[in-house]
């Protein structure tokens, strides 16, 4: 049995049985999942046909009428669509730019504190943005920017920078800005968690050896800690292709305002409002259908450039 | 060979075991709620007691429930014979409801928040099977018709296909006899006092009055004062001063226009410019979260608003610890001159929830005749006063003058305004029917404030003409209504903080051409199409 | 060793930057403990940015009294510990197996687990789903449907697959087996990862409140999280345009606890004991323990 771990020979029956058996631990893993995955991910599924079909819930999803594209079209036309696409491309694009970056190097600065309490503390403190509402979040932010008195207006203008208070939530041109700030800002922090992890099992002679070869840190930074970390980097970077058109619906329907919506009015936003008189499934599935095949596209074409160069995709 | 079957035998069976312990502790719970005592033979009634009636009831779009075993509950099942228990849907109700259609079962009894949408769902749960008609019902027990009107009834809760009843409507909050006026115009009265002017009634002397708070009244903790400030339902109901009311339909019904789309809403507009550029409305108008406008309103910075009576509650409270003059009170309607009287609210027929019953609690006639007779005394006026107010003298005693008014140490409880009293005496939850008590018969609650607004706020409210609602809506407000109504609140911003009338007019004038592009013909000539439909009928 | 003067000048830099941004992250936080110890009609006046004014515990007292905390919490507590512990462990063996070049059918089941990342049924599937389960109303479903998720499973299966080979290796050629491996070798240099996710796991089932929203009728079963939810009675659907929402408590008030104090307390009081658990998990994140015995 010496050789229980090399994958059987497939030419013979035999040889596959055993090579199963050899294997039964990890089929016997995976087995569970993939029951769970079935009923609780593929048994709904049929529910996507709702995009698809003049839903009646007594008819039920295959009883109801077929209407092809229908609920599509219906979407595509709708006034304000190229508003709320670019919007909530945008959105997304502009927090993957800043948002995707920043926990990295917070967890780099982080692991770079000699002080273990300090370390500890700045950690703790960092995530907690995090647990906390996005309606509280959106209220602070509305009142610590607030043009009547709010405490950001005062310093700048005691600092002499402005003459006006500005109108930090009232210009739709600032609102993308507030917006991917106040996501990175809540966001950073439990995002250097999973960084933390990676970084701090790298093996500690090789920082050891690196200083005896003469590096300094910034170079063993470079050359050591974000080489532990890519994997987890790329691997975090594509699932976050799946989600590339959630502009984040929580935050920005209550970060929202009547004289925001040009800029600040997203496709689930909008979905949210449309379904406020009827319960339209219909739309609400259409368009999430819509947002999966963007995202399938995004994520299948990403990795796919990943593997390209050489490093270890999702699939 | 033996060895590989027996694991993977022994993995399965672990699967299948685990699935169904999981289905098992999920049923266990709901098993015994639903068992249902057998009634005894009704001959034999006077001699043996019958079992309690077991209701499990089902609210929808409530937040709150009594504790368990309170007295109320107590008492109904000593005295009435009948254990109500109750369980929340939390969430939105469209949604609560579409899934116990789609799952095929209802609860004994379900009460659930009434709108078009949630109307017409409950009727699909008729079509469904999953309830009974309540024709019949309604027709045995008058009383349950006593807030509402069968017409009304037909028009609005009547199922579209066959004209069955299948709810039986409750909450009659908005009814001539009991509603009360909840809102309306505040003005700062000490403010009003010190600039010597009278209460603003048109749309010219809000806007002296204004300008006198903003030239007059001094700063208040270091912050510049506000004269104006209105939130979303402030600005709305700011608008029927133009436009009516949310809808304006003409004597002949023949045209129809709604609050966005008046052509008077080029004067609002202009009229809020006009108050922007002389510096008298907030500027954060548009744009600032409830809490913000809160702390404007309990710091006593604003001059004028629209509210509810909550909010201005507790500004009041805190004005008022530190000086006693300092207070909000209500503000008579303010009109445009040469346009009618705007409409805050309307009293009406309409009912706010609607009861309906299981087809399966109903199979047993005796179970559900004993419930009919339960919300048939809930229906009475004596009724409705025990269920909200509790036994009496135990919470509210008559006073002086014959009204009733509850004890000081229960006042001091109600005052708390959290509802932890009321739930754990079980006071006003098993109103079902969520009857009033009649307001002759006990003394009004409320602030000094609120109540002077029953008068001050008259004009404002109006008997509804019982026809917009149940005229009902079509395929075109369907597809068109989402992307109308909240359109006004963008171009609200670029209107009313325009650099000048022309500018503002101009904008306007846009918006309302984009109106028409969106569907607003469509919707309205649709309704008005149903409104002659309903007219004829 | 010797530290250059450049990475002194670092060193002092990052702890003033990382200083500032505490203050920047723990802010808000503070402010809202700070509201939630002043009276609810103080702090409705605003202004209260560090301290409370009014100091008061009867927001506090306000959330206590009520009976149904207890029932919340132990409902919040059972299901983050089972839930995060079972998901964790199923999740890491699933991604332990998927991990291993040799398992059949291995890039089909990878294939399966992306399509759920982008497709799922909706509310009302699965909402039936959960009924013929026998879900609804039971504490189960906090569990069971949360027990998977295919980007957890993606994370463990790109850590296990960047762990050194040869130590499973040998392990394998004295007699081991895969699970013996598992569980003796690839578990304890893992103990990062798994804190990590528990955590994320723990995090999740704290702040969800959806399930309950949605699934559960029965009050004493719903989580801390949902009665937050009432408790703020968060209604999200404005309606202009149509009748005026139902008005059935006209009240006389004086209240010392306003909705937005109490608001406040329930924050303070749902968020603080998750908060505390990191603090805990942090000594998990060192390196492997059997990391030194690759030397040599």
């Amino acid at each position: 049995m010496s050789t229980s771990s090399l994958p059987g020979k497939r030419s013979k029956d035999s040889s596959l049985s055993k090579e199963l058996w050899n294997n039964r631990y990890l089929y016997l893993f995976v087995l569970p999942g993939v029951v769970w995955f079935l009923v609780f991910c593929y048994q709904p599924m049929y529910g996507i046909l709702i995009a698809f079909k003049d839903y009646d819930i007594i008819e039920g999803v295959m009883g109801s009428e077929w209407v092809g594209l229908a609920n599509f079209r219906e979407f595509f036309n709708s006034p304000n669509f190229s508003v709320i696409l670019t919007n909530s491309i945008a959105i997304s694009l502009l927090k993957l730019v800043f948002g995707f970056p920043a926990p990295i190097i917070l967890a780099i600065l982080l692991n770079e504190v000699r002080s273990i309490v300090f370390k500890r503390i700045a950690q703790t403190i960092s995530y907690l943005p995090f647990f906390v509402s996005w309606v509280v979040v959106a209220g602070i932010w509305y009142e610590l920017f607030s043009t009547d008195g709010g405490v950001v207006n005062q310093l700048l203008a005691s600092l002499g920078l402005i003459e006006e208070p500005i109108f930090w939530f009232g210009d739709p041109d600032l609102i993308w800005g507030m917006i991917v700030a106040s996501d990175v800002w809540k966001g950073i922090g439990f995002g250097t968690i999973i960084y933390l992890a990676s970084i701090m099992s790298v093996n500690t002679d090789l920082y050891e050896s690196a200083v005896i070869d003469g590096a300094h840190r910034l170079r063993q930074i470079w050359h050591i800690t974000l080489p532990a970390i890519r994997p987890t980097i790329i691997l975090l970077f594509i699932l976050n292709m799946a989600g590339i058109l959630d502009a984040g619906f929580e935050q920005v329907y209550v970060m929202q305002n009547p004289m925001l919506l040009d800029k600040a009015e997203i496709i689930d936003t909008y979905v949210m409002k449309m379904g406020i008189f009827r319960a339209q499934y219909e739309l609400a599935t259409a368009v999430g259908v819509f947002k999966s095949v963007i995202g399938m596209i995004a994520l299948f074409t990403l990795n796919f450039l990943i593997k390209k160069t050489g490093e270890e995709g999702i699939f | 060979m033996k060895k590989r079957w027996k694991w993977l035998s022994s993995a399965l069976a672990l699967s299948v075991i685990a699935t169904s312990l999981v289905a098992c502790s999920g049923g266990n719970n709901t098993k015994k709620e639903e068992e249902q005592p057998l009634p005894t033979n009704t001959s034999e009634q006077a001699e043996s007691k019958e079992d309690p009636l077991v209701v499990n009831m089902l609210l929808i779009g409530d937040t709150i429930l009594p504790k368990e075993n309170n007295p109320m509950h107590q008492w109904l099942l000593e005295n009435k014979n009948i254990d109500l228990r109750f369980s929340l849907a939390n969430g939105e109700v469209p949604d609560q409801m579409n899934m116990l259609l789609a799952g095929g079962e209802l609860p004994d009894v379900v009460r659930y928040v009434t709108n078009e949408l949630s109307n017409s769902i409950a009727n699909k749960w008729a079509d469904a099977g999953l309830s009974i008609r309540t024709d019949e019902l309604l027709a045995k027990y008058p009383n349950l018709l006593k807030y509402s009107d069968p017409d009304y009834n037909a028009a609005v809760f009547a199922n579209k296909k066959d004209g069955s009843m299948n709810v039986i409507p409750s909450n009659p909050a908005s009814h001539p006899d009991v509603a009360q006026k909840i809102l309306g115009f505040f003005i700062k009265e000490d403010w009003l006092k010190q600039v010597g002017m009278e209460a603003p009634k048109t749309t010219d002397e809000l806007f002296e009055v204004l300008m006198a708070f903003k030239e007059q009244i001094a700063d208040v903790d270091g912050k510049p004062i506000i004269p104006i400030s209105l939130d979303h339902m402030g600005r709305q109901n700011f608008m029927y001063t133009w436009t009516k009311n949310w809808y304006d339909l003409s004597e002949d019904h023949k045209t129809l226009h709604w609050w966005f789309n008046h052509p008077n809403i080029e004067e609002y507009m202009v009229f809020m410019n006009k108050l922007y550029v002389n510096g008298l409305l907030d500027r954060e108008f548009l744009t600032q979260q409830p809490d913000q406008y809160q702390a404007k309103l309990s710091s006593g910075r604003v001059g004028v608003t629209f509210q509810t009576h909550v909010p201005m509650d507790t500004a009041n409270s805190v004005l008022k610890a530190t000086d006693p003059n300092s207070r909000y009170v209500p503000n008579p309607p303010i009109r445009q001159e040469g346009l009618p009287l705007p409409i805050y609210a309307s009293t009406s027929y309409s009912m706010f929830e609607g009861i309906v019953i299981s087809k399966k609690f109903a199979a047993n006639e005796r179970n559900l005749e004993r419930f009919m007779e339960f919300l048939d005394w809930n229906a009475t006026n004596e009724g409705s006063f025990f269920l909200s107010h509790g036994v009496e003298g135990e919470y509210y005693v008559k006073n002086a003058d014959g009204l009733y008014e509850p004890k000081p140490e229960v006042k001091a409880e109600l005052d708390k305004g959290d509802g932890t009293f009321e739930a754990s005496e079980g006071l006003k939850f098993y109103n079902l029917l969520k009857y009033p008590v009649l307001p002759s018969m006990e003394v009004k609650s409320g602030t000094e404030e609120l109540l002077m607004g029953e008068t001050i706020w008259a004009e404002g409210y109006t008997v509804d003409d019982n026809l917009f609602n149940p005229a009902g809506t079509g395929p075109e407000w369907d597809k068109h209504w989402g992307n109308l109504w909240p359109e006004i609140d963008k171009w609200q911003a670029k209107a009313i903080f325009a650099k000048d009338e022309a500018e503002a007019r101009k904008v306007t004038q846009e918006m309302l051409a984009h109106f028409e592009k969106i569907g607003a013909p469509e919707v309205t000539e649709e309704k008005l199409r149903l409104i002659e439909e309903y007219l004829n009928k | 060793m010797i530290i250059s003067r450049g990475e002194k000048i670092f060193q002092g830099v990052n702890y003033v930057f990382l200083t500032a941004l505490s203050f920047l992250f723990v802010y808000p936080f503070w402010r809202i403990a700070a509201l939630s110890f002043s009276e609810g009609y103080e702090a409705s006046k605003g202004g209260i940015h560090f301290w409370p004014r009014a100091f008061t515990w009867d927001n506090y007292k306000a959330i206590f009294a009520r009976s149904d905390i207890l029932d919340a919490y132990a409902i919040t507590i059972g299901r983050t510990l089972i839930g995060a512990t079972l998901s964790i462990l199923l999740v890491s063996l699933m991604a332990y197996g998927l991990s291993k070049n040799r398992l059949r059918g291995r890039q089909l089941i990878n294939l399966m687990l992306i399509v759920t990342l982008f497709f799922n049924g909706g509310l009302i599937p699965t909402y039936l789903l959960f009924k013929s389960l026998g879900l609804l109303n039971s504490f189960w479903v906090y569990v069971v449907p949360s027990l998977y998720g295919a980007s957890t499973v993606f994370i463990f299966r790109s850590f296990f697959r960047a762990l050194p080979k040869e130590l499973e290796e040998s392990a394998h050629i004295d007699g081991a087996s895969d699970l013996t491996v598992y569980l003796k070798i690839v578990v304890p240099l893992s103990l990062p990862i798994f804190a990590t996710m528990g955590l994320f796991s723990a995090v999740g089932h704290w702040n969800d409140y959806m399930t309950a929203t949605l699934y559960v009728t029965k009050q004493d079963l719903i989580p801390v999280q949902s009665l937050l939810m009432k408790i703020l009675d968060l209604n999200r659907s404005g309606k202009p345009g149509s009748s005026f929402g139902m008005v059935d408590l006209v009240s006389d008030t004086r209240r010392t606890v306003t909705a937005q104090s109490i608001k406040m307390a329930t924050l303070v009081v749902v968020v603080f004991p998750i908060m505390c658990v990191y603090p805990f998990l942090q000594k998990y994140f060192v390196k492997g323990v059997i990391i030194g015995s690759l030397k040599g």
